[in-house]
């Protein structure tokens, strides 16, 4: 017997797609397009978001800058007058007012025109100013007579005198001095020296002791 | 392909997805890799922001402090010179010069060369010689340490003159020699370019006025009045009597004597007088006390007017004024209070014209405390009256007397000017203690404006006109 198939090849049962070749190009299919699908939201939308958010807090960022950058301008305009400020106060520290001093320091030799006390008078004063380490005043100084404790009481009267405070005095030493042109023509002669106190509290460089640096 | 096999093809197929997939799985892996490092930078990049907002946050109170800083440093500036202003303080030197009379002999310029023009603060130093008596070299000191623009006397030198062949006087002074060094910082704040500009600045400065002016008051300048001579001697000079036999005068003994002898007496006039006051006296002895208080201190005044030129040793000089002169005034200011006048109540014809003499140079030399103290030793001496020919003497000495007191006064106000604006078609204005004030008005009840000038301001207190220099 002659059978003959009148299908078109392609419906024919031995040349069509089979059912498991269809489920795994439909899986396969199915696979690739969740796939191809997930990338997309990945690259299309997580990222693209990203980035976007991304510009925008760079924009942020960059305005912020401007307003750090004027921070900082302000910053170093404040270090900068604050250290000049400092200088200009140091400087107006430092000063110690010898006219002043001089005064006080007549008063003491005065006496309030007690003589028997004590009765001095200088040959020279040698002032030194030194706001770091303190001013030092030398005095070559005299006491009339060869009696010891007008010297004491004369140092007593310096160390309580209003500029004494603070001020370091040197011990009392003397060598007898006769002039037969005076009466008395003996005298005590002694030098005397005062080292006062600091005036700036800690030697910086920029100090205004002597030459201060750029502030 | 038609003739692969079902195998064949299924794995075909497989195979492609599979790859497919995996490259989709690559590309996602990538993708999240991305996602991940721009959300860190995001995240950076917020906490930069955020770090960056805690910094702005700061910037009201920054600009607060910028601005009190920076006016209060305009201001703190003014006490130092800039170029300009150091040739100005060498003809303050010269107005000093004039003032105390002292006589300068050299102003050397000690560190200006060596130091760099391009430091903010510039040190500037002087050497500066000069001859003076200690109360002239004293009142320049003084002069200098009290001038506006900040200068320090950094060191100095008295060599006594007294003694020996070449010993001066002036004015009865013994000369020495004074050899100074003045120092001064000059601020060079131009050029610096790196101000920070700040929004709204005028209104936040307005704001902020009270605040500027409280700080402004850190910075003070200790400055002190030199009293003059008072009375008190020369501690250059050796106070011990000449003992040669050419040397005038009473001996040192005597003065001392005649010095006792009067204030012996000065105590027993006390003493009468105290008596004088008890209540427990009979009218008989009230009145044989006051009769002895009278004659004791006519008597006395006839005295000290005798032996004042005897008391000549320095020492005795200051006790003379204070425990002798003074006393006797206070006692007869007493008793004419109690008892009416004594005959001549007044002050000598001499002693009045040297008292206008006195005043008048204390006045123009800057020493008006001297000058007031001086009229207030004598003020109960001075009422004269309109007929007698000393009372032109009174008055002027008064007038200087007015003077004085006021410009102390003026001086005690503490006015200080931060600055002004002339304004050469109208009116001119100073800005005053924080206020703005215009040329004719009332800075308080007795204190007005009167004219303003770059360099100074002229003002008008009570009736005197003073002029305030900038």
């Amino acid at each position: 017997m002659i059978r003959i198939n009148l299908l078109p090849a392609d419906l024919r049962r031995g040349t069509r797609l089979p059912a498991k070749v269809l489920a795994v190009a439909f899986a396969s299919a199915l696979a690739v397009s969740a796939s191809i699908g997930w990338f997309g939201l990945k690259w299309f939308g997580e990222l693209k978001d990203a980035e976007q958010r991304l510009v925008v807090k760079s924009g942020e960022l960059v305005e912020r800058q401007r307003k750090v950058l004027y921070v900082d301008q302000l910053e170093a305009n404040k270090a900068d007058y604050t250290s000049r400020v400092q200088t200009i106060q140091d400087i107006g520290k430092s000063r110690l007012v010898w006219s002043k001093f001089l005064d006080e320091l007549i008063d003491v030799v005065n006496n309030e025109g007690d003589s028997d006390k004590h009765l001095a008078w200088f040959d020279s004063v040698v002032v030194k100013g030194d706001p770091v380490r303190g001013a030092t005043v030398q005095l070559k100084c005299a006491v009339q007579g060869d009696e010891q404790d007008r010297l004491a009481n004369f140092h007593d009267d310096i160390a309580a005198s209003p500029f004494g405070k603070g001020v370091t005095i040197s011990d009392p030493n003397w060598t007898l001095d006769e002039d037969e042109g005076r009466v008395p023509p003996t005298s005590l002669r002694f030098d005397l020296n005062l080292q006062f106190p600091p005036t700036v509290a800690k030697p910086q460089a920029g100090a205004p002791a002597k030459a201060p640096a750029k502030k | 392909m038609a003739n692969w096999t079902q195998t064949k093809l299924v794995y075909t197929i497989g195979g492609a997805a599979t790859l497919l997939c995996l490259a989709a799985g690559g590309g996602i892996y990538w993708a999240q890799g991305l996602i991940d490092e721009a959300n860190a930078q995001v995240q950076a990049k917020q906490d930069l922001i955020e770090k960056a907002d805690n910094r702005i946050r700061q910037v009201p109170a920054l600009e607060r402090d910028v601005i009190i800083l920076r006016e209060n440093l305009g201001e703190y500036v003014k006490i130092l010179p800039d170029d300009k202003e150091l040739t100005d303080f060498l003809r303050m030197l010269n107005q000093f010069n004039r003032q105390s009379g002292v006589k300068s002999s050299s102003l050397v310029n000690k560190q200006r060369n060596g130091a760099k023009t391009t430091e903010r603060f510039t040190p500037i130093e002087y050497s500066y010689e000069m001859t003076a008596t200690l109360w002239q070299a004293i009142k320049f000191m003084n002069l200098v340490e009290n001038f506006e623009r900040f200068v320090s006397i950094t060191e100095f030198q008295i060599s006594s003159g007294a003694g020996g062949d070449k010993e001066q006087t002036r004015d009865g002074d013994v000369v020495h020699q004074f050899k100074l060094t003045l120092q001064t910082y000059s601020y060079n704040g131009k050029g610096d370019g790196k101000e920070v500009h700040i929004p709204d600045y005028q209104n936040l400065k307005e704001q902020l006025r009270e605040e500027i002016w409280k700080r402004m008051q850190a910075i003070r300048i200790d400055r002190y009045e030199h009293r003059g001579e008072m009375g008190r001697r020369d501690v250059m000079i050796d106070p011990r009597e000449r003992g040669d036999a050419t040397a005038p005068g009473p001996t040192q003994e005597e003065q001392r004597e005649v010095l006792e002898r009067n204030i012996g007496e000065i105590a027993r006039l006390r003493d009468v007088q105290q008596r004088i006051k008890k209540q427990d006296t009979t009218l008989f002895e009230q009145y044989s006390l006051e009769k002895n208080l009278k004659e004791g201190l006519d008597k006395l005044a006839v005295q000290v007017d005798a032996d004042a030129p005897i008391v000549t040793y320095p020492p005795f000089r200051l006790r003379w004024a204070r425990e002798v002169v003074a006393q006797l005034e206070d006692l007869r200011g007493a008793t004419v209070t109690k008892g009416g006048p004594p005959k001549d109540p007044y002050l000598p014809d001499a002693e009045m014209r040297q008292l206008v003499a006195d005043m008048t140079a204390d006045c123009n030399s800057g020493q008006l405390e001297q000058a007031k103290t001086r009229y207030e030793l004598v003020i109960a001496r001075l009422a004269v009256p309109a007929e007698d020919p000393r009372h032109e003497f009174a008055i002027q000495a008064k007038a200087w007397h007015v003077k004085a007191t006021t410009a102390l006064d003026f001086k005690a106000l503490d006015l200080k000017v931060q600055g002004v604006v002339v304004n050469p078609e109208g009116r001119s204005g100073v800005l005053l203690n924080g206020e703005t004030f215009e040329e004719g008005e009332y800075v308080s009840d007795d204190l007005l404006v009167k004219l303003v000038e770059e360099e100074q301001i002229w003002f008008v207190f009570r009736g005197l006109t003073l002029v305030r220099t900038m």
